[in-house]
Parts: structure tokens; C-alpha cells; sequence
């Protein structure tokens, strides 16, 4: 087995036992290798014009988590991993936008910035700003949707990640859809 | 406003509400909302609007994420990559230039961890930047300091690095594990005294970095890092500059860079305005640095102001006091208290606006920190900076009108740079002073003017010109300076009419004040001078070059080497006023001096006296010395610069003449495309690399492909200098060559003629070449069959050629094997014979064996002995011209070889050796199909047929 994988097996389980420095420590080890699967797809042109994140996810799982690892715990890898997903994906568009007006996080060109002027954010940001909204009421509901949709995780999944039924799950996403769609189209006009 | 529990209660309701009418059919839920709802009119129109979007599909959330992970995939990732000897292991953090790594050592020699800084952008083929990143690399490397962050390694990634990641500059750091200083500060709730003690070692750090030439550039608390036994470290010294793609030869991007690449909280008022980086930029950041220890706040809160704001902020409004910021906090007023005074004055001095009243060095305030911990006088408060502060205020005010003008000469800038550097000796304050100036008024407003024109760089060199006299009425020394700058801007654009008179106005300020031969007016003198010389107009800049080298020989000595750049001047004066006699011995003192002083001088004079020695035929030792003045341009210069240009120009001359024509049309071909970047369409400099692809493509046998870069060399002489500079008359004569190629006979004729009464009105009738200009003209007319007048005129060359370079120079054999042409097209082989013994003689002392020239006079002479019925005595000559044609060192022009394999037929003809001669004519023919001789080439059989 791959020492990666050892690591990688023992932080999850320190996860399942409450160790919370797990995971900021598993974050680095699954975001370098959701980067890296996602080059890797980009590269050997499977992707076509869709690129499923959650895919993604789960081949990360394939790589970095061992075969026979407890079902709590494979659940909590999915949920670090969709966390990280969220902020891969969410720093990469903002980087993007900063590049785009020419500098960098604290870097910012004045008079570049002065005559480009900001540009609209992505999707992506919109998206994530809804969900932090969505946290603050209900922070449930933001995290059926961050582990649905972020980390390609099932119901069942993401309602043994909750501790909650499949069922509630299913209504959690209800209204949630129906408060982001909301919010997103408002926040539009 | 709603509590935390309303707002959950309401969101409950509001749910319940929802997911209830969710369930229902469509018709029954206005009735249950009424209900459910009542009087609460938001209450319902919140569900109404949640109810409208609840049937959405999931597409709205799955796209953007899928979007986003696109784009994503399209940024290749590093981890598990190697990266020179390291082996990537996982990303530490993102920043505004690249991606920091964490890796080991790939071979695993020993297990040390390092930082490795990866760019954002590849470097692209710019050598010259390559160059410049490994020189600024080297200086850091050698910082060695127990607080900063060694710069270990660095390099540009390889092909094995992985797509998308080639050619990428990186560094290696040594990694630091530990928590920025803010935060351990924080985390260990450090006194304010153990904060200040940890704050001077900083400081001790920036100060050794700052007596070894590096200024920080972003200094802030994420750059200092602490490890666990509390030991600090500065990381990224300098490497905002180094890091930069956008770095370069180039002015203009070194200014925006600065302006790019900082922290705007850290940032000093100068960065925000474009204002060059200096070491009180570094004591700035370091006064924001201590206002943030002592009060665990920014001096200015920019959070969400616009970039305008900010630069407002930053640029004009005064930070509160330290003391007074704590004392907003209830629970600092113990802080507060302590703070008021000195470390107050302490940070807001290193702050200061102007960065003349800063403390002058991060020793000063270092000292002030250890001065307040020991209970000493603090200088921050006893320090008279009144002297500096009103200079800054005068030269300030200008910065901003020019500023507003806002564009930037693009070469002026590295010249005035130069000027500076050159200074140092005389007066440092001056120079400084003078520095701000220019850098103010060359400060690119926007990127869009910065990349514009030289045009927009003229339009403020003019402003300046025309400002300084207003701005520093009184003070005739500054202004003498800054005129000289002006000049030297004006000289680098080639703008040469005003860098005469700008020079000519700093040169009488500089009599005035001090007497014309006082050592202080050298530098207007040799701007003068060599604008003068630049016009074309060397009889008046003689003179002044010898002034020139009087005072310097005076003032600074035999050897110094400014005493050698005003000996090169004069020489390189009067080398083109064709007195070679009397400019060698000065070049070649001159780069006596120069070699004296170093590896690293004498470029110029390399140039000048490889020239003087290309006319005299002294190819080999020419070739050597541009070759030098070529690895000196690199090794100081880079290689996008226009005395780089020059220098490989010049070399590419060489080549011409040592027979390597491919190797010259390359190397035009480079040096043409760096002055299309570096100094614009619109540069006369641009007419030498114009002229001489188009010879080069001419002897090549490519006609077409010269004429184009002789007419743009023509057009941009007329344009750029003007009808009556000598410079028209030499792209004048390039062009009519073409066209003489082309057998287009009466443009090329005009061309020639115009050419001539160009040099008349410069007064260079008698000059070198007038003499040329002649001899071709007189070829022309030779293949037009006039040849009284041919002859006339290639005797007039000739006769000139002898005196201006001497009995053995090669174009003295041009002018004899022209004369020689001359007689054997009337049928006189026996008149061309002795010509053609003199010229083949020159040649081959002049050129390596095999060279082209060499053996198109041997084929000449061995037609003129074939005609003279002496076969047998041509034929040894002609079978050498045509054995070395086959092995010639460079490829010959087809026709070349043809000419002299038709020659060596003519001659077995002769002897009745019809069947090797056969052979030979055979492939001649088949060698001039393939590619016809230019016009000026009649083929061997027509003269024969003439006998």
C-alpha cells in the first residue's frame, strides 16, 4: 500500500474520533490530489465539454484511501473532500478574476485596477456567497449542499455524514434549492 | 432589529410554511398561505418568492460548479513533479506572482525540505530576461544572513517538469517553518518591549540585505516568519523584482512593476505613484510593520476602498497616532500610555509621506527602537530633515504636472540611469535629486501610454526640456543636470537636433558657472559632441571631442576609464571623417585603457576600432574584437538593448566580410528585430540593419528579398534624418544596387546620383564614401556599355580609395578589378592583367583562403589570361578558384560557382579539351537555372565574345 494511503487512512479515522487537526492536515493531501486528477483529465481529454467534480472526488478516494476502510470514515474523507472541492474551485475563479485585472490576492495593480475596473464574478463565487448566506440561517442546509454537490456524495452519504435520515436530507435540498435559486436570481437583477 | 432567536424562530416558520405548501397541489395553496401567513405580508411574499423557485431543477447548482472545475483542470498542477533536482510534495500557498511549494530533494542526499517559488508565466525565449533572472538570482543567493530566508537555488523548469510547466522560473528557498510575526506576537501575547526586540532584529536583517544592494520591496508581517524558538526570518528578499515577468531591459515595465507587486497596506506613497523602489521604501514598510506590533492594527484600513481610494489614502492622509489608536480600545490603555512620545514618532517617522524625511537608513531607526528600550534621546525627534523635505516638495510639484502628462521615453530612462551611475563619484545629492526628477517625469501614467509610441516620450521630454528652466530658476547646477539627462534621452531616441540644442543650453550653464574646460562641464560637452557627430556633422563635433579629451585628461587622469570614452569619442569622430591614420592609435588607446580597467569596458571602442579595421581589410582581428564587444554588450547589458544590437550588428559585418554570409543574415535578421522592439520603426539606427540584410540578401543572390529592406531603409532616412545627412546617400547606394541587380538601370543610376549630391551638400565629396559610390556607379555604367565613363570613374575611385585607406585595402581591389572589367570589355586583356594581379593580391592577403572575393578575382584573372591566349598559365588560377568554390568554408552564391566553372571551361575549350570542358559548362548552365547572376554579373562568355 502506498504510505499516501497509510496517512491518509489514519487521518480519517483521527476524524471519526474527533481530532479536528486531522483535518486540516488531510486538506493539502486531498486538494494536491484533486488538482492533479483534474489536470490529469484535462490532459488526456476525456473530458469533452463536462468535467464532473464530483468525479473527480471519487477517483481521489480511489487514490488516496485504502479498500477495506470503515464506512464512517470513507464518509468523512467525502466530506473533506467536498469542502476542499468547494475551495478549490472558489479561490481558483477568484484568483482568476484577480489575474485578470493584472495582480494578484494583496496585490493590487492601482491604476490598472483604476481603468480595467472589477470584473463580474464567476458563478462559482456567486454560488459560494449564497451558500455562506444559506449557512448563517441554516447551516444544515448549506451542507447538504456543499456534500451533494461539491463532493459527489449520495444521499445515503451525505445523510450518514449529517447524522440525519435520507429522507430529511431530501428536504433539507428542497429548500434549499429553492432559497439559493432565489437568492442567485435576485442577487441577477 | 431581530435577535438571534427571532431570526431562527422566523426561519422555522418560514420552512414549515414552505416545505408544507411545497407538498401541495398548486390550486390549494393560496388558501393555506392566507392562513398560514395571516397579516404578514413579508412573511408571505418570502415564501411566494421560495414557492417560485422550487420547482428549478438542480442545474443551476451543478453548472457553475462544473464550470468552475473546468477551469480548474485547465491549470496543471505541480505536486509529485520535479522541479530541477527537488521533488514537488504539496502547495504551501498561492500568491500574486506564483505558487509556493513545499519539496525535497528529489535524490534524497539528505532530507532538507525547501520553498520553491514558481512563477506564474513562462519566460517565453526572452534570453535577455533569462540572463537578467539569473544575475538578480546571484546577488540574492549571496545574501547570507541568520534572519533571512536563504535563497538556495533557482532556475527555469525544463521540458521534464510536465506540460504546461516548461520554461517557468522558480526558486528555491529555505523553508521556514513558523507562524508570521503578527501572529506569534499575538499567540505568545508578547510585551511591547519583547515585540521591539524582536522588531530590531528584523530591522538588522534589511539592514544587511541593504548594504548589500537589495531592497525588500514587500516587507509585511507574512513575509517574517517565526519559528518555534522564536528565531525571525525575512523571506522573498527582493524577489518582487526578481519575479517579475514583466522585468526587463525595458524602462517602462521596471516602473510598472513596482506598482504591480506590493502589498497596498505595506505599500509607501512612492510605490503607489510609480516612484523608483528605494532602501526608505524598505523603512517605510517597516514603520507600518511597528504600527501594526505596538497596536495590532494597519495604520490604514483599506479593506473595501477602491483603488483610488486607496492610493488617496495612502499618498495624502496621515495615519492616527499609535497611542491614539490603542486608546480606542478599552482594553489597551495601559498600551496607549506607553506608546505616546517616542514610538509614536519612532513609527510616523519611518512613515513619513516623503521618503527625504524618513529616517535615512534602517539603521537610524533601529537605533531610535534601541535608543526608547534604553531610555535614550531619540534622533527621530532631534534630526533636522528641513533640507531634504523642501528639496522634495519643489521636485514633488513637478513629478505631478508631469506625471499628468504621464508617459515615459523608454530608452531615456536607462540612459538617465546610466548618467546617474556614472555620477556617483561627483555629487550624490545631486544625482539623487536628479533621479527623482527624471523618474517623475518618466512615470507611466497608464499602461496603455507606458507601451505607446516615442512619440508620447518626446511630447514629456519636450515638457521637461522646457520645465526645467522655471523649476529650478535659481539653481543652475541642478538644472545643468537635468538637461544633460534630457539630452541623453533625446540622444537615445534619436530625436538629434534637440539633444544638441538641450545639450548645447547644459553646456553654456555649465561654462557659466564653472569655465567651458572646468572638469564639470565634460558631461554636457560629450553629450554635445556626440549629438553633433551623430548628425553627421563631424567636422563640427572634432573639435569638441578634442576638447573633450583635454579636459578629461586633466581632471581624471591616463587612466580612468571616462578619460578612454572621450579618447574613443574623438576617435570614433575621426574615423568617420575617414582620417584612419589619425584615429587608430587613439582607439586602440583607448581600449588599452579600458582593457586596463576591466573585462567589462570598452564596447564602443571595440566597436569603432573594428570597423577602422574592417576598412583597412583587417578582418580576423575585427571579427575577435566584436566578438568581445558582443559578450561584454550580453554579459552587461542583455541582449534586448540597442547597444547589444550595434555590438552583434557590427559582428554580423565581420561575418560579411569573412565570407559567412548565412551567418550575417541571421544575425541581421536578430539585430534588425531587436531595434524593431527596443527602438521603434522610427530609429536611424534601424537603417544600418536595413542595409546590410539587403546587401547580404543581394550577394546571396536574392535580389527580391533585398529590395524591400532597401527601400524601407531609403524611406526611413529621408523621414528619420533628412535629405541632407550623409547617412541617405549610404541607403541611397544600397538601394540603387538592387535595382542594378534587377537591371531596373535608370532608377538604380538616379539612386547613385541622388546619392552623390547628398554627400556634396554634407560636404563629403572627398570622403570614403563618395569613393564608393562612385566605383558602383561606375559599374552600373559598365554594364550599360558606357565605358569612357566607367573607366573615368573608377579611376576617380580608385585614386581616392588609395589615399583614404591605403595601397592594400580591399576596396582598393574592388576598384582595380573594376577597372580591369572596364578594359577587358574593350577588348583588353593584356590592360586588365596587371589589375587583376594587384587586386588578387590584396584579396589574398586580405581574406581567408576560399573566400568568395578570392576567387571571383581569380576568376577574372584567369578569363584575362584565357583571352590573352595564355590558357595554360589561367588554367592552374582557374582550377584553384573553382576547387575552392566547391569547398568553400560558407556557401557561395550559385552563380559565383557557375561563373568560375564557365571560366575553367572556356580555358580546356581553349585547349581543346572539349570533353572536361563540357562537363563543366554543363553545370554551370544547370547552376544558373536553378539561380540567375545579378545583372552587374555579365557571364564570362559575353566578355570572351567580345575579344
Amino acid at each position: 500500500m502506498v504510505p499516501e494511503q497509510q496517512a491518509v487512512t489514519r487521518l480519517l479515522h483521527d476524524l471519526s474520533h474527533g481530532n479536528k487537526d486531522a483535518f486540516d492536515k488531510l486538506m493539502p493531501v486531498v486538494y494536491d490530489q484533486l488538482r492533479r486528477l483534474a489536470a490529469r483529465c484535462l490532459l488526456s481529454e476525456r473530458s469533452g465539454h463536462t468535467l464532473p467534480a464530483t468525479a473527480l472526488v471519487h477517483e481521489a478516494y480511489m487514490r488516496l484511501v485504502q479498500a477495506d476502510v470503515a464506512f464512517e470514515d470513507r464518509v468523512h474523507f467525502y466530506a473533506v473532500a467536498a469542502r476542499v472541492m468547494r475551495r478549490i474551485l472558489v479561490d481558483h475563479a477568484k484568483t482568476n478574476n484577480r489575474q485578470k485585472r493584472g495582480g494578484g490576492a494583496d496585490r493590487i495593480p492601482l491604476d490598472e485596477a483604476i481603468i480595467v475596473g472589477p470584473e463580474a464574478p464567476a458563478g462559482i463565487v456567486e454560488l459560494d456567497e449564497a451558500l455562506q448566506r444559506l449557512a448563517v440561517h441554516d447551516e444544515r442546509k448549506a451542507s447538504v449542499v456543499e456534500l451533494l454537490f461539491f463532493g459527489g456524495m449520495t444521499y445515503e452519504e451525505t445523510a450518514a455524514a449529517l447524522k440525519m435520515s435520507p429522507a430529511t436530507v431530501h428536504r433539507e435540498l428542497k429548500m434549499a434549492k429553492a432559497w439559493l435559486h432565489r437568492e442567485l436570481s435576485q442577487s441577477e437583477s | 432589529m431581530a435577535t438571534q432567536g427571532q431570526d431562527r424562530e422566523r426561519w422555522r416558520l418560514l420552512e414549515e410554511i414552505f416545505q408544507a405548501a411545497a407538498e401541495m397541489a398548486p390550486e390549494l395553496r393560496p388558501e393555506y398561505l392566507n392562513r398560514a401567513c395571516g397579516n404578514d405580508a413579508e412573511l408571505r411574499e418570502e415564501v411566494d418568492s421560495l414557492l417560485a423557485s422550487a420547482d428549478q431543477s438542480l442545474d443551476f447548482l451543478a453548472k457553475p460548479i462544473q464550470d468552475a472545475a473546468q477551469a480548474v483542470a485547465a491549470q496543471p498542477t505541480m505536486a509529485g513533479r520535479r522541479i530541477g533536482s527537488y521533488q514537488v510534495l504539496r502547495a504551501l500557498g498561492e500568491g500574486g506572482m506564483g505558487t509556493v511549494y513545499l519539496a525535497a530533494r528529489a535524490d534524497a542526499h539528505y532530507d532538507r525540505k525547501v520553498a520553491i517559488k514558481l512563477m506564474r508565466a513562462p519566460f517565453g525565449r526572452n534570453e535577455s530576461m533569462q540572463e537578467r533572472f539569473r544575475t538578480e538570482r546571484q546577488i540574492l543567493a549571496n545574501l547570507d544572513h541568520p534572519n533571512i530566508a536563504r535563497l538556495l537555488d533557482g532556475g527555469v523548469t525544463s521540458f521534464d517538469s510536465g506540460p504546461g510547466f516548461q520554461n517557468v522560473p522558480y526558486l528555491v528557498m529555505e523553508y521556514v517553518d513558523g507562524v508570521t510575526l503578527d501572529e506569534y506576537c499575538r499567540r505568545n501575547s508578547l510585551s511591547i518591549d519583547d515585540r521591539l526586540r524582536l522588531f530590531r532584529i528584523v530591522c538588522a536583517a534589511v539592514e544587511y540585505a541593504h548594504n548589500n544592494l537589495v531592497v525588500h520591496r514587500d516587507i509585511k508581517p507574512a513575509n517574517i516568519l517565526v519559528s518555534a524558538a522564536g528565531v525571525p526570518k525575512l523571506l522573498d528578499f527582493g524577489i518582487a523584482k526578481l519575479l517579475d515577468p514583466e522585468i526587463g531591459d525595458n524602462p517602462v515595465s521596471r516602473t510598472k512593476t513596482t506598482q504591480r507587486l506590493m502589498t497596498p497596506e505595506y505599500a509607501s506613497p512612492e510605490q503607489i505613484r510609480g516612484g523608483p523602489v528605494t532602501t526608505a521604501s524598505d523603512v517605510y514598510a517597516l514603520g507600518v510593520l511597528l504600527y501594526e506590533l505596538l497596536t495590532e492594527r494597519r495604520p490604514f484600513r483599506l479593506g473595501t476602498k477602491s483603488p483610488l481610494e486607496m492610493a488617496v489614502m495612502i499618498c495624502e492622509e496621515q495615519p492616527e497616532l499609535p497611542s491614539a489608536c490603542c486608546a480606542r480600545n478599552p482594553g489597551k490603555a495601559a498600551e496607549a500610555k506607553k506608546l505616546q512620545g517616542d514610538l509614536d514618532s519612532i513609527a510616523l517617522t519611518a512613515m513619513h509621506k516623503e521618503p527625504g524625511r524618513r529616517y535615512a537608513s534602517v539603521a537610524q531607526m533601529s537605533a531610535d527602537v534601541r535608543a526608547y528600550l534604553e531610555n535614550y534621546p531619540l534622533l527621530a525627534q532631534t534630526h533636522k530633515w528641513g533640507y531634504r523635505s523642501r528639496k522634495f516638495v519643489r521636485r514633488h510639484k513637478l513629478g505631478v504636472v508631469l506625471g499628468a502628462a504621464g508617459v515615459l521615453a523608454l530608452v531615456g530612462f536607462s540612459i538617465g540611469m546610466g548618467l546617474l551611475a556614472k555620477r556617483t563619484t561627483r555629487d550624490q545629492v545631486i544625482a539623487q535629486r536628479q533621479a527623482q526628477f527624471l523618474s517623475d517625469m518618466f512615470r507611466a501614467a497608464t499602461p496603455e501610454e507606458a507601451r505607446g509610441s516615442k512619440f508620447t516620450a518626446r511630447d514629456l521630454l519636450d515638457r521637461g526640456a522646457q520645465r526645467v528652466d522655471k523649476e529650478f530658476a535659481g539653481e543652475p547646477e541642478i538644472r545643468a543636470s537635468l538637461l544633460e539627462n534630457i539630452a541623453g534621452a533625446y540622444r537615445s531616441l534619436g530625436v538629434l537636433d534637440q539633444a544638441e540644442a538641450v545639450a548645447q543650453r547644459a553646456y553654456n550653464l555649465r561654462s557659466q558657472t564653472a569655465g567651458p574646460d572646468a572638469a564639470s562641464s565634460a558631461g554636457a560637452l560629450e553629450l554635445l559632441a556626440s549629438a553633433i557627430r551623430l548628425r553627421g556633422q563631424y567636422q563640427r563635433a572634432e573639435p569638441l571631442f578634442r576638447r573633450l579629451v583635454a579636459i578629461q585628461r586633466k581632471a581624471l587622469g591616463e587612466g580612468h576609464v571616462e578619460m578612454a570614452a572621450a579618447l574613443s569619442g574623438l576617435g570614433e569622430c575621426l574615423y568617420l571623417e575617414a582620417k584612419d591614420q589619425e584615429a587608430e592609435p587613439m582607439l586602440r588607446e583607448a581600449l588599452a585603457i579600458d582593457r586596463r580597467n576591466g573585462p567589462n569596458f570598452g564596447s564602443e571602442t571595440r566597436n569603432y576600432l573594428a570597423l577602422l579595421l574592417e576598412r583597412k581589410g583587417e578582418y580576423p582581428e575585427a571579427a575577435t574584437l566584436l566578438r568581445e564587444a558582443v559578450e561584454i554588450d550580453r554579459r552587461t547589458i542583455g541582449t534586448d538593448t540597442p547597444q547589444y544590437a550595434t555590438s552583434s550588428h557590427n559582428l554580423a559585418s565581420a561575418l560579411i566580410d569573412l565570407g559567412d554570409l548565412s551567418g550575417a543574415e541571421s544575425r541581421l535578421r536578430e539585430t534588425l528585430a531587436i531595434r524593431r522592439k527596443v527602438l521603434g520603426n522610427d530609429h536611424p539606427d534601424l537603417f544600418y540593419s536595413l542595409n546590410n540584410l539587403a546587401f547580404v540578401l543581394l550577394n546571396e543572390g536574392d535580389w527580391d528579398a533585398a529590395e524591400p529592406f532597401a527601400r524601407e531603409g531609403v524611406a526611413l532616412c529621408q523621414r528619420v534624418l533628412g535629405e541632407g545627412h550623409p547617412q541617405l546617400a549610404g541607403a541611397r547606394n544600397g538601394l540603387a544596387r538592387v535595382l542594378q541587380a534587377k537591371r531596373h538601370f535608370p532608377e538604380a543610376e538616379q539612386q547613385f546620383r541622388l546619392a552623390l549630391d547628398t554627400l556634396h551638400t554634407a560636404n563629403q565629396s572627398d570622403g570614403w564614401s563618395a569613393a564608393q559610390i562612385s566605383l558602383n556607379l561606375g559599374m552600373l555604367e559598365l554594364d550599360r556599355g558606357n565605358y569612357s565613363d566607367a573607366e573615368s570613374l573608377s579611376r576617380q575611385s580608385l585614386e581616392k580609395l588609395r589615399k583614404l585607406a591605403g595601397n592594400e585595402a580591399p576596396a582598393v581591389s574592388t576598384a582595380l578589378i573594376e577597372m580591369a572589367e572596364d578594359r577587358m570589355f574593350q577588348h583588353d586583356p593584356k590592360g586588365a592583367e596587371p589589375l587583376l594581379r594587384e587586386a588578387l593580391a590584396i584579396r589574398q592577403k586580405k581574406y581567408p583562403p576560399g573566400h568568395a572575393n578570392i576567387i571571383s578575382a581569380q576568376t577574372r584573372l584567369g578569363e584575362a589570361l584565357v583571352g590573352e591566349g595564355e590558357s595554360a598559365e589561367a588554367e592552374p588560377i582557374l582550377q584553384q578558384a573553382v576547387g575552392s568554390a566547391y569547398q568553400a568554408p560558407f556557401p557561395l552564391p550559385v552563380w559565383q560557382v557557375a561563373e568560375a566553372q564557365s571560366a575553367l571551361g572556356a580555358c580546356l575549350t581553349a585547349q581543346g579539351r572539349r570533353t572536361e570542358a563540357e562537363t563543366l559548362i554543363h553545370s554551370s548552365q544547370a547552376g544558373l537555372q536553378k539561380h540567375p547572376r545579378p545583372a552587374f554579373r555579365r557571364p564570362a562568355s559575353e566578355r570572351l565574345k567580345h575579344h
